[in-house]
């Protein structure tokens, strides 16, 4: 599959702001919600930055961005519907989240009433952060409900993708607080390392059955012949390249996808492992370590992403 | 809505006979021309006299060559939307732009909606969908659906632009729900197949598959005498057995 540029930023911008939206509204139910309200407001202002520039990235990739709108229609069949929804009814929580901790920094409200208020900020913490799980949930479901995809239409595509948008918060989440002179909690830190190899382990898996998999019909099959029939091209449909071999018969050399493996490996999943397990034991250096993980996951997965689509085959690469 | 309907009223479709088409692309230029002229919206060119041209169809001829040696057969194989019965292409589409019709089980897409999002052409294993990037929106085959009811043509003119171009009547049209129409009856005499049945699209479109050449053990034991001449004549490449275990490995590595 042709590796679009606007739909690697989409999945990476997005997928790390919906993974922090997801820790910052989840931890409003927990202990480890930082003390100070103008860190969780700044955080969450930030997963909403990235949630919006990657859904501006993936517009682009439409012929008909003004009608965007229509895309919430069809939830009932379609993936691709239910992300587009659920990543707009997202906004709702985190927006009323965002006024009401504005509300909080800037002292608008009597101490009686923000005591109120905090009930409310755990329920609302609560549902902004199964929202954005739910829409990483759909993302990966577009692509693993591809039957015909084989490397995609697999059972660890969503695992993957729901791993990596967490563990990308997660980082960035780590990144804030120890910036904001926070001690993050070392089990924290431990939880996320554990998630990140976690994620490495499983993209290892996938990538193993990315180099085995093969197309369950054959190319005989395809042009409604016997199974094991030897068919071979003759005449090209037409001389030049169309859509269909731009969008679907890319094809990546083994060459360059080992290397980008290589890269997306130590950028995504090693460095970022060791920086933090640095950051545990002195965690002076915890701010920085934790700023390099982070550009360097993100680094990674776009690395990983341009790979998720570039080895990707499509059956219809059988008719050329 | 991208639901699709619990059954369709009639399965209209195609029959191709794989062992009468001559691969001229007079259907596809004919679709082609059908489908960009009166109330469609053009199906775009680009570069059309640059280094590169390329355009939109919504039908396509590959030619195939089939086994080799004396039984070596070869296969013209128009490829065009299936009209399926599960169509993933619907079901997948985000705004609803593409439907299934209840009544004939036409699949469509309304240009006036439809996002450009691409994800129907993704989800079709038989690449009958084609994006038009001058326009931004998705096209496919309509079963030329203003031809078949136009009653503004002669009823024999009712039929989809490629059945009518097609000079060996390799192209057949009708209803495959009713099993005394044609191209059922055909079907069923001719084994016709249904493309990648497993992958469960379950396609209503049925292809004939070419009649396996009659080879005499005359023509046989003619050709295996010939291919032993050929073998017979090939140079031995000469090289010492080192020489061939480094070009294996070089072929290997690189």
């Amino acid at each position: 599959m042709s590796p679009a540029y606007s739909i690697i930023f989409f999945t990476v911008f997005s997928g790390a702001g919906y993974g922090l939206l997801a820790i910052v509204g989840l931890t409003t139910l927990t202990s480890l919600l930082p003390d100070s309200t103008l860190l969780n407001l700044i955080m969450l202002i930030l997963s909403l930055l990235l949630i919006s520039v990657g859904l501006l990235f993936s517009t682009t990739h439409l012929g008909h961005p003004e009608r965007a709108w229509r895309a919430m229609s069809q939830w009932k069949t379609s993936w691709l519907s239910r992300e587009g929804l659920l990543a707009l009814i997202t906004y709702v929580p985190a927006l009323l989240l965002c006024v009401i901790w504005t509300a909080m920094v800037i002292q608008s409200f009597s101490p009686q009433s923000i005591n109120e208020l905090e009930n409310y900020v755990a329920l609302i913490g609560g549902v902004c952060g199964l929202c954005a799980i739910s829409t990483v949930f759909c993302t990966g479901q577009i692509y693993a409900s591809l039957k015909t995809i084989p490397a995609w239409n697999y059972f660890l595509t969503t695992p993957i993708f729901f791993l990596l948008s967490i563990v990308s918060g997660l980082l960035l989440w780590i990144f804030f607080n120890s910036v904001f002179s926070y001690k993050v909690n070392n089990f924290v830190v431990l939880f996320s390392v554990f998630m990140l190899e976690a994620a490495f382990l499983l993209k290892c898996v996938y990538w193993n059955f990315v180099d085995q998999v093969k197309f369950s019909v054959t190319k005989a099959e395809a042009i409604g012949l016997e199974k094991n029939t030897i068919v071979q091209n003759l005449e090209p449909a037409h001389q030049t390249q169309n859509y269909l071999m731009r969008e679907m018969g890319y094809n990546v050399a083994r060459k360059h996808a080992l290397k980008l493996r290589w890269f997306a490996s130590w950028a995504a999943f090693i460095i970022p492992g060791i920086c933090l397990l640095v950051g545990v034991t002195h965690s002076s250096y915890m701010p920085i370590n934790s700023f390099i993980a982070s550009l360097c996951l993100i680094a990674g997965l776009i690395a990983e992403r341009w790979l998720f689509f570039a080895e990707a085959k499509h059956v219809i690469t059988l008719y050329y | 809505m991208t639901d699709l309907p619990s059954g369709t009223d009639k399965k209209l479709g195609l029959l191709i006979d794989l062992d009468i088409c001559v691969g001229c692309h007079g259907c596809v230029t004919s679709c082609k021309e059908w489908n960009s002229t009166d109330d469609n919206l053009p199906l775009s060119d680009f570069d059309s006299y640059g280094e590169a041209p390329d355009g939109i169809f919504l039908n396509r001829v590959h030619g195939y060559e089939t086994d080799d040696g004396i039984s070596s057969q070869t296969v013209h194989f128009p490829r065009s939307c299936l009209h399926c019965e599960q169509p993933e292409c619907v079901t997948v589409c985000p705004t609803g732009a593409s439907y299934k019709r209840q009544e004939d089980g036409i699949v469509l897409v309304n240009p006036e909606t439809c996002i450009g999002c691409k994800l129907c052409s993704w989800a079709c294993p038989y690449g009958a969908r084609e994006y038009d990037h001058k326009q931004g929106i998705m096209k496919k085959c309509t079963l030329c659906v203003d031809r078949i009811y136009n009653e503004e043509l002669e009823e024999e003119d009712r039929k989809p632009a490629c059945v009518l171009a097609c000079p060996t009547s390799a192209r057949l049209f009708g209803d495959f729900s009713d099993p005394q129409s044609d191209v059922s009856i055909l079907s069923e005499k001719r084994g016709g197949v249904a493309l990648m049945d497993n992958l469960g699209y379950k396609p209503v479109n049925r292809y004939l598959p070419p009649r396996k050449k009659h080879i005499t053990s005359e023509q046989n034991s003619k050709n295996n005498a010939n291919l032993q001449r050929f073998s017979d004549l090939k140079p031995s490449n000469g090289n010492s057995k080192l020489e061939n275990f480094f070009s294996w490995l070089d072929q290997k590595l690189s």
